[in-house]
């Protein structure tokens, strides 16, 4: 109870003055949590995972404070990638269920998907939609409003409109309909695409007669998501 | 101005003064701060931090003031440093608590750093109960509760 408390008073960044009134000596030691956090960001992921049994505390500063979250994103993106793995349906040899890469992953869609995170190897599986067809999924990060988001492109552009999701907002648990990108479904839904900071390239084949040599158009996600 | 040759002294929770350059007192960003809000007293209270510890953290700054005054081959400087705070900061753990408590009062950010790396290079292969015991942390899990999030994480309770 006592370090619940202790923990709303140590939500921000580090403060000399809460200390004041206590002496510091080496008989002396009781951590306050911005400390404690200062700690954890110095620990390698696998320990991380295993200290969210040392205390609730602990499992809430490891699982959800943003800053210490950022801190860890911030320390992983220095790492070089990963490549990306194949998770095929045994059922369906031919259909890709799942694609997971660091920190990147895409999948393509079967009724409904899976994303895999291979530091924490902890998954979470989409919702289902209304209407299930078969179509392609990204996923990827969204800079402007610091959220990673899942776009779906279904194979029957006609019978239903475009899908996105939002991972980690408590307001949008379901996938949300977006309009207005029909034109680039055939680009979308058969050339190569590639995710890269926000958006999502196209190979567009449109460009091909002309004689250039970069087919490549940019489609910002941040219009397509808002 | 020779600003190097000014003395200022750091008085310990215990009233016992710590006679320092003004440089050095500088690397304690809190009495920086004091200095430049034009408090020009020559003796600086550090009421919090018992004498034991205000001494090792004068050591730690004085030594890095020494290294960074020092002109021109810098990339052996840079390694004895790193010698030095790896000695440094081969302490117990309860000085090593207390070193990253002053280091945090005190605004000393270099030492703060290496005192959490420390720390956590410590803990890293540790059990969550020994960790608790280190932090004096109460385990505020149920057994029930407890064992649901080891479940959930087994992986990273293998070796």
């Amino acid at each position: 109870m006592k370090r619940g408390r202790e923990e709303k008073n140590h939500e921000t960044s580090l403060s000399p003055s809460r200390l004041c009134h206590r002496i510091i000596s080496n008989r002396n030691f009781n951590i306050p949590i911005d400390l404690t956090v200062e700690i954890l960001k110095k620990l390698p992921v696998k320990s991380l995972v295993r200290f969210k049994c040392v205390s609730k505390c602990w499992s809430s500063i490891i699982s959800s404070r943003k800053d210490f979250i950022e801190s860890i994103v911030t320390r992983s993106l220095t790492q070089p990638p990963r490549d990306a793995h194949l998770i095929k349906d045994p059922d369906n040899g031919t259909e890709c269920l799942l694609v997971i890469s660091s920190p990147c992953p895409q999948l393509t869609h079967k009724e409904s998907g899976a994303i895999y995170n291979p530091t924490t190897r902890q998954s979470f599986n989409l919702p289902k939609m209304k209407h299930s067809h078969t179509g392609v999924c990204f996923f990827g990060y969204e800079p402007l409003e610091d959220q990673y988001k899942v776009l779906f492109i279904p194979d029957q552009a006609h019978e239903q409109a475009c899908q996105v999701f939002t991972l980690g907002d408590p307001k949008a648990k379901q996938w949300r309909s977006i309009q207005n990108i029909e034109p680039l479904f055939p680009s979308l839904r058969f050339y190569s695409t590639v995710f890269i900071n926000g958006a999502i390239y196209v190979f567009d084949a449109s460009l091909l007669h002309a004689e250039i040599c970069s087919w490549i158009c940019k489609i910002g996600l941040v219009c397509i998501w808002r | 101005m020779s600003e190097s040759n000014k003395k200022i002294s750091l008085i310990s929770s215990e009233g016992e003064a710590f006679e320092v350059s003004e440089a050095v007192a500088r690397e304690f960003e809190i009495v920086a701060h004091m200095l430049e809000d034009g408090c020009s007293g020559s003796s600086i209270p550090i009421t919090t931090v018992d004498s034991n510890i205000l001494g090792k953290v004068i050591e730690y700054c004085t030594k890095h003031v020494e290294v960074g005054n020092v002109e021109g081959n810098s990339e052996k400087a840079e390694k004895d440093l790193e010698e030095f705070d790896k000695r440094f900061i081969a302490v117990e753990m309860n000085t090593l608590f207390s070193l990253i408590l002053a280091a945090n009062y005190l605004n000393v950010k270099g030492l703060l750093n290496i005192g959490c790396q420390k720390v956590a290079d410590t803990i890293k292969d540790m059990k969550p109960e020994e960790v608790r015991s280190i932090f004096n942390i109460e385990n505020d899990y149920t057994p029930a509760e407890e064992e649901v999030v080891r479940k959930e994480n087994e992986w990273a309770f293998q070796p």
